[in-house]
């Protein structure tokens, strides 16, 4: 199988205006995404994750480190304008900022398909279909988009970037500024959408329990590293990195039965990117910490299928937690509810 | 319909809102101090010549029945006589104002192409030369005094190259004007099709319009240039962007909605320029209405002073209500 999207070691510095410090926001992220796949890219804000998502979508110039989509090198993104016309989109946080309030929705959907140098009919056709695809009504083509909840300006800003049938969706933390019954039916809709036509996304999110429903693998990010890369299930259940297994203990599952157990706790605040740590960037805050750590980078180990993790004592922080499937258990109960099949109340597994 | 709607609704605002500035046009130009009987007699007048001159023209009337008088003239189309021309202020201004008019007018136009099109291209490169041009640009404008400006721009000129015309006035003396009918020179001598007066009209303008055009452009640039920035870095620019729409669409989009942010600062420019031209047209000896009230603050003359508050508000609100339907056409948001 071929990725649709391989970055490798992957760096970027921001200069700071009037200083010759720089921002280290991405510090060697390596990554793949597989066809139909989701990758949820979690962290805290101001971790890179951003970063990485605008990089791909050539908004931002990565300073070193290569991206692929599907073998092409994005560095040279001029030259191969034609190939990947529309085949990398990009969902914004904030639907009401992302459109243009003066254009019509129709105008909006339609809009990238503008450097496709379609037909008129085909325009046409493939608009009908995005918006047929986000289960938008056709009555909205013309009104403009502050006449939409929220909710459905983030399903025009869906319908936009699947219009020109994108391989690979970026997703910017598409449902952090929604209520919960939004964000619900637009996670809901991106799976019918991958489902249907096997798109790749990148699932940038800070909220972790939107991240184990959507997506198939994860990878942690802080300080602009990836410190664990792995499939949804694994990761979650069960952290190998520390970092992890801190960040997972933060999160409120929306049920009072569901509790996630973790002996991680992180001290400290977040580093500054703009004079990194000598060694592991966790050191200073990790439980788990040795005298190695404080000088050394711990190199990526692969200790699974596609499940790599940056720590020398990744033994050590696994066996220290007890396998949960807490979130399976969620995920069975999210999908109850979302696919209506039982009615709604405490599942049998949580009582 | 809706805009129809509005522009009753707005208009029956009119009428007070003219009310209430003639009230606090009329109490603040009566705390001037200085007695206008006094100045109109001179130095050698006698007490009670003072007296009776001041009995005529109604000044031992009480404050508020001042007041009505002057408003029961208004609403005979009597605006009061000046006493320094000894000619109606309706007559005055009828000639004055659109003097001005042209002048403000046409600087402004000027303003807008220099200050908009500065002010695109500047936010289309933030770090590049023409929006450091642009920063210069704004900075020097708001600097210069306008009067001082133009005094350059005559020395160089007209002193120096010998090109522009004397600053006298508004039309070479030794050609006829053209007969009145907009009061704008330029304009009447086209329907009089008279081309030897509008040359020399268009020559005369030539100047002030550049002294007033060129720093009134500096605020017009400002306002584009940041809007213009905001409106690129917005996530939907970026999206074009990313989607490989071509760059002058962009920016088009982005001029759309920075639009009303433009056309505010242009009317608000536009309701300044009638009375803040006043030392440009004094340099240029241009006898329009804000050199008219100035004259009249000085010598306590009040009824040119009244009548030029009074077209000047009526100015105002028009433009104000011109914008407004701009807003309606810009905007759908608004409209809605």
């Amino acid at each position: 199988m071929s990725a649709v999207l391989t970055i490798d070691n992957l760096y970027k510095r921001f200069p700071i205006a009037g200083s010759k410090q720089v921002v280290q926001a991405i510090n060697g992220v390596s990554l793949t995404v597989e066809p139909g796949e989701t990758l949820g890219l979690v962290g805290e804000s101001g971790s890179g994750k951003t970063t990485v998502g605008r990089c791909i979508v050539g908004l931002i110039e990565p300073t070193a480190g290569t991206i692929r989509f599907r073998g092409t090198d994005l560095a040279q993104r001029q030259q191969h304008k034609a190939k990947l016309a529309g085949k990398i989109q990009l969902v914004f946080q904030e639907p009401n900022e992302s459109l243009d309030p003066r254009m019509k929705i129709g105008d909006t959907i339609s809009e990238p398909l503008l450097p496709l140098k379609l037909d008129r009919e085909t325009r046409r056709r493939r608009t009908a279909d995005a918006l047929r695809l986000v289960r938008l009504n056709p009555d909205l083509l013309d009104a403009y988009p502050s006449e939409l909840s929220s909710g459905q300006q983030q399903r025009v800003g869906i319908a936009r970037a699947m219009v020109t049938e994108p391989e690979l969706v970026v997703l910017d933390e598409p449902t952090s500024a929604l209520d919960p019954t939004a964000r619900a039916e637009i996670i809901d809709l991106l799976r019918r959408i991958q489902n249907e036509r096997n798109t790749a996304y990148l699932f940038i999110s800070h909220d972790l329990s939107t991240v184990r429903f959507i997506s198939h693998r994860v990878a942690v990010m802080y300080l602009g590293m990836i410190v664990e890369q792995g499939s949804a299930e694994t990761v979650f259940n069960r952290p190998q990195h520390p970092y992890s297994s801190g960040l997972l203990s933060s999160v409120m599952l929306p049920h009072p039965h569901l509790k996630i157990e973790s002996s991680v706790s992180l001290k400290g605040e977040i580093p500054s990117p703009i004079n990194l740590p000598k060694g592991c960037f966790l050191a200073s805050r990790c439980p788990f910490v040795i005298d190695r750590c404080r000088h050394e980078m711990p190199p990526a180990e692969t200790v699974g299928e596609r499940h790599t993790v940056h720590c020398f004592r990744h033994e050590d922080v696994a066996a220290s937690v007890p396998a949960s499937d807490t979130f399976n258990v969620f995920m069975k109960e999210a999908e109850r509810i979302l696919g209506r099949a039982g009615p709604i109340g405490v599942a049998p597994s949580l009582q | 319909m809706r805009i129809l709607a509005y522009l009753a609704k707005r208009l029956i605002f009119v009428i007070p809102q003219l009310l209430g500035i003639v009230l606090v046009s009329f109490l603040l130009v009566k705390s001037i101090p200085g007695d206008p009987a006094v100045l109109m007699l001179g130095p050698t007048a006698t007490p009670s010549a003072i007296a009776s001159l001041r009995q005529q023209l109604g000044l031992d009337q009480p404050l508020y029945v001042q007041f009505l008088i002057y408003v029961r003239n208004l609403l005979h189309g009597d605006l009061g006589t000046s006493w320094q021309t000894t000619r109606p202020v309706l007559e005055d201004l009828l000639q004055r104002f659109p003097a001005t008019l042209e002048l403000v007018t046409l600087s402004l136009l000027l303003a807008i192409v220099v200050g908009v099109t500065l002010g695109v291209y500047a936010a289309r490169k933030p770090n590049g030369w023409v929006a450091r041009l642009a920063d210069l640009y704004g900075l020097s404008a708001g600097a210069l005094p306008d009067f001082w400006f133009a005094l350059v721009l005559i020395f160089i000129f007209y002193t120096v190259l010998g090109w522009a015309p004397a600053p006298l006035g508004r039309i070479d003396m030794i050609v006829i004007p053209p007969l009145p009918v907009t009061g704008a020179l330029t304009i009447d001598a086209l329907l009089a099709g008279d081309l030897q007066a509008f040359w020399s009209a268009c020559a005369h303008l030539v100047l002030p319009v550049l002294t007033l055009g060129l720093l009134n452009a500096g605020p017009i640039l400002k306002m584009t240039q940041a809007t213009m920035e905001k409106m690129l870095e917005s996530d939907f620019s970026r999206f074009e962007v990313l989607c490989g729409v071509p760059q002058n669409l962009v920016v088009r989009h982005a001029l759309r909605n920075a639009l009303p942010s433009i056309v505010t600062i242009i009317s608000v420019l536009y309701g300044f320029l009638i009375g803040g031209a006043v030392l440009v047209e004094i340099v240029f000896s241009w006898g329009g209405a804000g050199q008219y009230a100035v004259q009249g603050v000085l010598n306590s003359d009040i009824y040119p002073v009244l009548g030029f508050v009074l077209f000047s508000a009526i100015f105002s609100l028009i433009v104000y209500i011109a914008v407004d339907l701009i807003y309606f056409l810009l905007d759908p948001r608004i409209s809605n």
